[in-house]
């Protein structure tokens, strides 16, 4: 009996604990549409990552993201600044300089993921031939005092 | 006095011993030289008014060095006593020698034994002859030895009238004796191998030596050896020597019982004092000698008594087979001799010996002719010796170059065990002498260098010297002479291969014998580092013997063998530090400093560890380095996990400098 009960408290919590980022997210949506239209219109290549990157760690899509976010904080702080409303948010979008700093944050994003893996192969094959070259001279010098092992 | 260190040096004209005294080789002395010896006017610069002469000994004859000594320090005026002694450089033979120095005891009594001279009265024969010799002899007896060169020849009468009896120590016991003066036993012997024997051997040749002064003539001059021998155990002794001789009564007797052939009968120190004041005989009742009620024929003689038989046999050993094996001698010697005793000795022996085996038989022989004649010296072979004598006639055998393969085999078939056991009953003296001939055998058994007959030579003669080819002509006498005889040797090329050869282990071995054997272990072993290990830890024992370096000739010939020690050490830094070491301690010629060196165990230890440490090391690289390869073929994918983090960090870095700026810019 006590362990129904228990069992039903925790239900009833976590459908109390799913319901208030929803309740939230729809009041933000209602409230900030202007902003949510600039962000969904300007996280779109964000999106396409999201969905094209089948990687576990889903790195392209985070860092796509991560950059596409940062090109999508400029049109929506001059939304703030000049008109918070769809009208404002529709102006904002028209202008294709906004589209430039969103799309070419994000192009940014994706340049690095391009570009970071070869950086790091480099790397790694560096500190490799480094350490192999320390071996062996150190191999080489016990060698000359003690003979080949 | 004191005896002088060992250590002179040619000067020439004048040879020196030690600091004090000088030899003159170019005033020879004839009258106080032996017969084939050398003498040479000798100087005591502390005592320079005091005439001296020193004896060149002869390097195939050891002196009797171990009486050296004590008879130096008898206080008897009667008996010619060494003043000094030692190993002197001798330029007109190119060789060191052994010299003893002696205080000039007067003019010699008899110069030639074998021409007439001027008799002796019979008084002064009791009243100066016989009371000077019984002085010394007592005083040699109390040493718990024999003189045994008791001789017309080797007395002397000094300044004062004084009779002197001469020197008893310049070589083995008896060897210069002639025959006459010897017993029946010790003249079957060779004469190096007669031995120190008994002080009734130097009674027995007092009795001559009385008689040939009273004569004024040797009564046997001119009879063959073997002659006299012969005479001696047919007739006896005394019929065989004075017979025809007219000696003045009162003599008589005091002869004959000093000539007495059996030494429970022979007169002793104390029956001659007691009869020279007073003029008693003493009696002695003993059983007659066994004779045979027929003779026993051997080779065409008989024989009635066991010693002739005995010593036929041993004459021709392998004619005596035959009469031995077919049990004729068995039963002539319990029937018609009466001795069931030796009768049974000699049929042991003949069961005990293998058939048709010519050693066996020699053996066999040996046996009988020992079971015959008890008293007679070890006949085996070409060897015959006391059991005392053995050391003197191996050194000549070994001084003559022949194999000294009769006396190896006495040993090992333990012939003088047997030749004890034949005596009666075991005495509680004679165990120590079983004793010893047991540690001989095994000595002899070892075939490693500084064993077999080698060492038993030197054990046998502690006045020989070194007969290692190298070191011969240095006359090396001690464990201290070896260091600088080596490096003179070295010096002029002298030395061999290997440096240490069986008679220099040998000679180290029985001299020194606080060196331990850790040292002839080493030099047994097939390892090369181990053998020349152990020749430069013996070389630095005999340096610190020698209380001085060893000299950089022999220093650097040790240096030239040490590269096995040296490799034993595994860093190479290590190793060249040590052969730079080497070579300048070498060149300083400290072989005690170089053994320190090559053979540090803290340096070794160190060697050790560092050596395990850097293969232990050897092989982590190894590892490290497979991994590395290994992780190769894995590099693009880690490359691209590492990418994909660095470009997610370096865009949400980039992506909240830009948002942050943008914000703060814009309010």
């Amino acid at each position: 009996m006590a362990r129904r009960i228990g069992t039903a408290r925790k239900a009833a919590s976590v459908r109390g604990g799913g319901a208030v980022p929803i309740v939230l997210s729809t009041v933000l949506l209602i409230a900030a549409l202007p902003l949510c239209a600039v962000a969904a219109a300007g996280m779109l290549p964000a999106g396409v990552a999201f969905l094209i990157d089948r990687s576990p760690r889903r790195d392209l899509a985070r860092t796509v993201a991560a950059t596409n976010l940062a090109g999508v904080v400029p049109p929506a702080t001059a939304l703030l600044h000049f008109e918070f409303s769809f009208a404002g948010a529709l102006t904002i979008l028209r202008e294709p300089q906004n589209w430039l700093i969103m799309y070419g944050a994000a192009a940014i994003g994706w340049g690095l993921h391009a570009g970071m893996p070869v950086l790091a192969g480099m790397v790694l094959e560096f500190r490799a031939r480094q350490a192999e070259q320390r071996l062996k001279a150190r191999a080489a010098e016990i060698a000359s005092e003690w003979g080949e092992g | 006095m004191a005896p002088v260190e060992v250590e002179a040096q040619g000067a020439g004209t004048v040879v020196r011993l030690g600091e004090r005294y000088e030899i003159l080789p170019g005033t020879p002395l004839a009258e106080f030289a032996p017969l084939g010896g050398e003498a040479y006017r000798a100087i005591d610069r502390a005592r320079p008014s005091t005439a001296l002469y020193a004896l060149l000994t002869e390097p195939g004859a050891p002196p009797r060095t171990t009486l050296l000594e004590p008879i130096a320090d008898i206080q008897i005026d009667t008996l010619v006593r060494p003043v000094a002694w030692g190993t002197v450089d001798w330029a007109p033979r190119g060789r060191r020698l052994f010299v003893i120095v002696f205080d000039e005891p007067g003019e010699r009594l008899v110069a030639d034994g074998a021409a007439s001279f001027t008799p002796l009265s019979d008084e002064e024969i009791l009243t100066n002859v016989l009371p000077a010799t019984l002085a010394a002899l007592k005083g040699v007896f109390d040493l718990g030895t024999t003189h045994r060169a008791v001789r017309p020849t080797n007395l002397f009468r000094a300044g004062d009238g004084r009779i002197v009896l001469g020197e008893c120590v310049s070589g083995p016991p008896a060897a210069a004796q002639p025959i006459a003066f010897e017993t029946i036993e010790n003249s079957l012997a060779h004469p190096m191998g007669r031995g120190a024997g008994m002080p009734g051997d130097d009674l027995y040749a007092l009795g001559l030596t009385l008689a040939m002064l009273l004569l004024g003539r040797d009564p046997v001059a001119g009879v063959p050896d073997d002659e006299l021998i012969s005479a001696k155990i047919a007739r006896g002794s005394v019929a065989a020597l004075l017979t025809g001789t007219n000696l003045p009564t009162r003599m008589l007797e005091p002869v004959r019982g000093l000539l007495a052939d059996d030494p429970r009968e022979r007169w002793t120190l104390q029956d001659l004092g007691i009869w020279l004041t007073s003029r008693r005989v003493p009696l002695r009742q003993l059983p007659p000698q066994k004779r045979a009620a027929r003779p026993f024929e051997f080779e065409g003689e008989g024989h009635i008594t066991a010693r002739p038989l005995a010593r036929a046999f041993a004459k021709s050993p392998v004619a005596a087979v035959k009469p031995i094996r077919s049990g004729d001698l068995e039963a002539w010697l319990a029937r018609s001799l009466g001795d069931a005793d030796a009768a049974a000795q000699i049929a042991r022996a003949v069961e005990g010996s293998e058939s048709g085996n010519p050693a066996s038989e020699a053996h066999l022989v040996a046996r009988v002719a020992m079971v015959l004649d008890p008293a007679a010296p070890l006949r085996y072979g070409d060897l015959a010796a006391s059991l005392d004598g053995l050391g003197p006639a191996l050194a000549a055998t070994f001084r003559s170059g022949s194999a000294a393969t009769a006396i190896a085999d006495a040993i090992m078939t333990r012939l003088a065990q047997f030749w004890i056991s034949v005596q009666g009953p075991l005495r509680p003296e004679q165990m120590p002498i079983l004793k010893a001939f047991d540690r001989l055998r095994l000595l002899l058994e070892d075939r490693r260098f500084g064993f077999g007959l080698a060492r038993i030579l030197y054990e046998l003669n502690p006045g020989l010297h070194c007969l290692s080819p190298a070191l011969e002509r240095e006359h090396v006498m001690d464990g201290a002479a070896v260091i600088p005889a080596l490096e003179r040797a070295a010096t002029e090329g002298r030395l061999g291969e290997p440096l240490i050869d069986r008679h220099l282990a040998a000679f180290v071995a029985a001299r020194c014998k606080a060196a331990g054997t850790d040292w002839l272990d080493q030099l047994a072993s097939p390892k090369p580092e181990a053998r020349i290990l152990g020749t430069l830890s013996i070389l630095a024992y005999l340096e610190g013997l020698a209380r001085g370096k060893a000299g950089p000739a022999l220093a650097q010939r040790v240096e030239r063998e040490l590269p096995p020690a040296i490799e034993r050490l595994h860093g190479r830094t290590r190793r060249m530090t040590l052969r730079a070491t080497l070579s300048r301690l070498a060149a300083e010629g400290q072989l005690g400093a170089m053994l320190a060196a090559v053979a540090d165990p803290v340096e070794i230890a160190r060697d050790e560890a560092e050596f395990r440490a850097a293969r232990a090391e050897q092989a982590s690289i190894r590892a490290e380095l497979a991994a590395l390869a290994s992780a190769a073929a894995a590099r693009p994918e880690r490359a691209a996990d590492l990418g994909g983090t660095m470009s997610f960090a370096l865009a949400s870095a980039l992506a909240a400098v830009v948002a942050v700026g943008t914000l703060v810019v814009g309010g």
